[in-house]
Parts: C-alpha cells; sequence; structure tokens
C-alpha cells in the first residue's frame, strides 16, 4: 500500500490535549513533552486512525495556504517523522 | 527569562485558567491505617459510582485537563478501578497513579502496564520494614509495597517512592533515597503533615520540630539547596484555582487537597460552573503582595507557604502559616550555619 493511503493515529504510548491550537503530547514512557506547531497541531487532531494520510493533506490544503502537493509532502514527512519518535502508528 | 514551548503553554493555563492538572481522589476507604493519615470518611456520605465518575472525566475532557492523578484511600480498593482508569485513558489523559502498593499483585500490575500511566507513586517510609509497618500500623505492609516495586519495575512502569518524613522516619531518609537509586525509582519526599480534613490535629504529633528541620537539612543537604529565593510581588499564591483542581470521592470540588473551601458538588453541578466559585475567583485575583503579612515578612525568601495549611492550621488563607514560618526559620538557620569548605 502507497503511504498516502495509510491510516496514522495517536499512539497508546501518548496522551494529549490541543491548547489554543497547539497539539501538547505526552510520551509516557519517556515522560518527554512535545508542543506541535499549528499545522502540526491540525494533522494530529486529524490523525484518528480512521482518515488516510491522503484524506489528511486534503484538509490541510483546504485550511492552510499551501499547493495540494505540498500539503501532501508535508503530512507524509511529518507523520513519518511522528511514527519514527512513537508517537505515532501507522495501519 | 526565556520560557520554551512547553512552558509556554502551561503559562497560558494559568493565564487563561484552564484546569490542566486535576487531583482526583476515587475513594477514602484504605486498608492501611496510617499515623499521619488526613483523610476522615464523612459517616452516612456515598462516594461517586462508576458512571458518574465516568461523567466527570468527561467533563474534565472538554475542560482540557491533560494530567489527572488518581488517589485515594487506597485506590486499588476499588473494584472499578480499571474501568475508570482505562477510560479516562481513552479520553487522552496523562494519568499518575498514587497508591500504597500493597494490593498489586502479578496481575494487577499487568493491568496498570497495559494503562500506559506517565507514573505510579507508592507510599514508602522506610527501609525497615518494623519502622514503615509502624507507621501504617499493618504487618507485613512494608514487605508487600518492596514486592510491588519490584513487579512494577520489571514491567518497566515509571515508579516514585512517595515519602512522608516525621519523628519516627526522618532517620531512614538516607537509605530511602540510597534504595530508589538502586531500584532505579523516582523519589519525592514531603516534610508537611497536614491536619485531617475535618480540622483534627492529630497527625500533627509527628511533624517535625524546627530542632528536627534542621539537623535533617544539615546533614542531608548542601547549603545551596537552601538558597533564599526571591519572590516577585505579582505571584500568584499558588496553582490552585489557576490550573489546578482537587476532587473527593463525593464529587465535593476544592481548591486543592489542603483548601477545604468547597468550590460545589459535581454531582449537582457541572464543572464549568464550579470552576467560576468565589473561592477560585478569589485566589486568581489575589498576588503575594495582597498578604499583609507575609509580603513584608524578612523570611520570606525563604519560605513555601501553603494557603490551604494556613487555613487548616491558622484559620486565614491569606495569613501566615505557623508550619511554613516554622520551615523558613529552619531553612535560613541551615543555610546561614558556617559549613564546610565543600558545601
Ligand atoms: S508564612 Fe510565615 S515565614 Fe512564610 S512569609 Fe508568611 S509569615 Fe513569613
Amino acid at each position: 500500500m502507497s503511504i498516502e493511503n495509510k491510516i496514522p493515529s495517536k499512539s497508546p504510548q501518548t496522551a494529549s490535549r490541543i491548547v489554543d491550537g497547539e497539539a501538547v503530547i505526552v510520551l509516557l514512557k519517556k515522560s518527554r513533552v512535545h508542543v506541535l506547531n499549528e499545522v502540526g497541531s491540525r494533522i494530529w487532531e486529524l490523525s484518528n486512525g480512521k482518515r488516510s494520510i491522503k484524506k489528511i493533506a486534503d484538509t490541510i490544503f483546504k485550511e492552510f495556504q499551501v499547493t495540494k502537493k505540498k500539503a501532501l509532502k508535508d503530512t507524509i514527512e511529518f507523520v513519518k517523522s511522528l511514527t519514527k519518535k512513537e508517537m505515532m502508528v501507522l495501519k | 527569562m526565556k520560557l520554551d514551548y512547553y512552558q509556554k503553554i502551561v503559562k497560558k493555563t494559568v493565564d487563561e485558567n484552564i484546569p490542566f492538572t486535576v487531583h482526583f481522589d476515587l475513594t477514602y476507604k484504605c486498608n492501611l491505617k496510617c499515623v499521619h493519615c488526613y483523610v476522615t470518611e464523612e459517616k452516612g456520605e456515598k462516594e461517586l459510582s462508576t458512571e458518574e465518575i465516568k461523567s466527570i472525566i468527561n467533563q474534565l475532557a472538554e475542560a482540557n485537563t491533560l494530567y489527572l492523578t488518581f488517589s485515594g484511600g487506597e485506590i486499588f480498593t476499588r473494584e472499578d478501578f480499571f474501568e475508570i482508569a482505562s477510560y479516562a485513558r481513552k479520553k487522552g489523559f496523562a494519568l499518575r497513579l498514587l497508591t500504597n502498593g500493597t494490593l498489586v499483585t502479578p496481575q494487577i500490575a499487568n493491568k496498570i502496564r497495559d494503562l500506559n500511566p506517565l507514573s505510579v507513586r507508592m507510599s514508602l517510609y522506610a527501609t525497615d520494614p518494623d519502622v514503615h509497618d509502624a507507621i501504617t500500623r499493618s504487618k507485613g505492609s512494608q514487605r508487600k509495597t518492596v514486592k510491588a516495586f519490584s513487579l512494577l519495575k520489571e514491567r518497566e512502569i515509571k515508579v516514585a517512592i512517595n515519602s512522608v518524613l516525621m519523628k519516627e522516619n526522618v532517620g531512614e531518609f538516607k537509605r530511602l533515597k540510597a534504595f530508589a537509586q538502586e531500584i532505579d525509582s523516582g523519589f519525592v519526599f514531603d516534610l508537611g503533615i497536614i491536619p485531617c480534613d475535618n480540622g483534627s490535629k492529630k497527625p500533627l504529633t509527628h511533624r517535625l520540630t524546627e530542632n528536627d528541620l534542621i539537623d535533617f537539612f544539615s546533614s542531608n543537604s548542601r547549603t545551596s539547596e537552601w538558597e533564599p529565593i526571591e519572590i516577585p510581588d505579582d505571584s500568584p499564591l499558588c496553582g490552585a484555582g489557576l490550573n489546578t483542581i482537587y476532587i473527593s470521592p463525593y464529587g465535593e470540588a476544592y481548591p486543592c487537597v489542603s483548601i477545604r473551601e468547597s468550590c460545589g458538588n459535581l454531582t449537582r453541578q457541572p464543572l464549568s460552573e464550579i470552576w467560576q466559585a468565589p473561592i477560585l475567583k478569589r485566589l486568581r485575583a489575589t498576588k503575594f503582595s495582597d498578604l499583609k503579612e507575609c509580603s513584608t515578612c524578612p523570611l520570606k525568601s525563604y519560605c513555601f507557604r501553603c494557603p490551604g495549611l494556613a487555613l487548616l492550621e491558622d484559620g486565614n488563607l491569606f495569613g501566615p502559616s505557623q508550619a511554613a514560618c516554622t520551615l523558613a526559620r529552619a531553612r535560613k538557620t541551615t543555610y546561614e550555619k558556617p559549613r564546610k569548605a565543600t558545601d
């Protein structure tokens, strides 16, 4: 399956809240906290284990002033980076 | 001072009064009988049901609470504990559990692991079983708590020793610290014995005296730890009501565990209404400079004044707290005491 059709979700090793548009994510095992920027926070919010990366990127394209291509590229990179940090899981 | 991203978020929760951190006592029932315990079960009062707790959890999630501490009493005396805790995890909270650890079996330890809590703090008063058991007034309790540490560590759960230092166990401090290091556990200790929540001062007979405190500080810390700290005039009194709140097993909400002035009951009022209670508004509006006596006190930079304790023991939320005055004097004496060059 190509990466854009994969479905990201928040790792069970995390706890999080969106405070004023910014996602605060606690990595429970490591007791580390990450704060995401506005676009990252929106991707985090949309990653509910039901939407594909492509679908999330479509929303990013609609809500932020970026091209469709850039929205997809950024979403893929962002999801990959959070998966590497064990904050997200990809199905 | 430059704040990092996370500190900015925390500041935002204080400025915008978001209840970011909540302490929720799920029960006052306990299988131990600790000599210094401040909890008094209210006869005839019914503790919250599973559904009532879930409804409070929903409201906390909506109010943007991130850190949720479950404590008691002993949390594992509640048969529905894991149902409640799993529900809270599904709602995105970072859970901290406070327990005496004596009811932790391998099966319970597995369930705790599956919850992915942020941390589990367990009360340990001494490495010597006799000293610990005399405090808990329960024979064999120390052995069970120590066993719980190994059960949780085996499952890679983040643990911390939670100790209260009092006359009976102050001599155990170094051994407890060494034990924490040995098992790779966190170590938090408290010198604050507080009166019972019904006002009884019985636990205070166990509290360290000023001389005990000076001895303890001098022999267990470096002078630099007791350096005076400047308190800006516009500092809030503490986090109570700013970005934290306490909930009792009866659903009663208070600014914190020691400020026993009710904000309302969550079985009858929504959190959004309780969060605007007069006592919380008063706390939010009060700055350190508004405290008539404390703001001009020569000891203020040595003092960790707790408004709740000032109210409980001395009857005035905004007045001096005798317990804090004693601690501040002991800190100052320790700091000013001539020491070896290595200190
Ligand atoms: S509590 Fe006591 S020591 Fe602390 S500032 Fe007030 S008067 Fe001073």
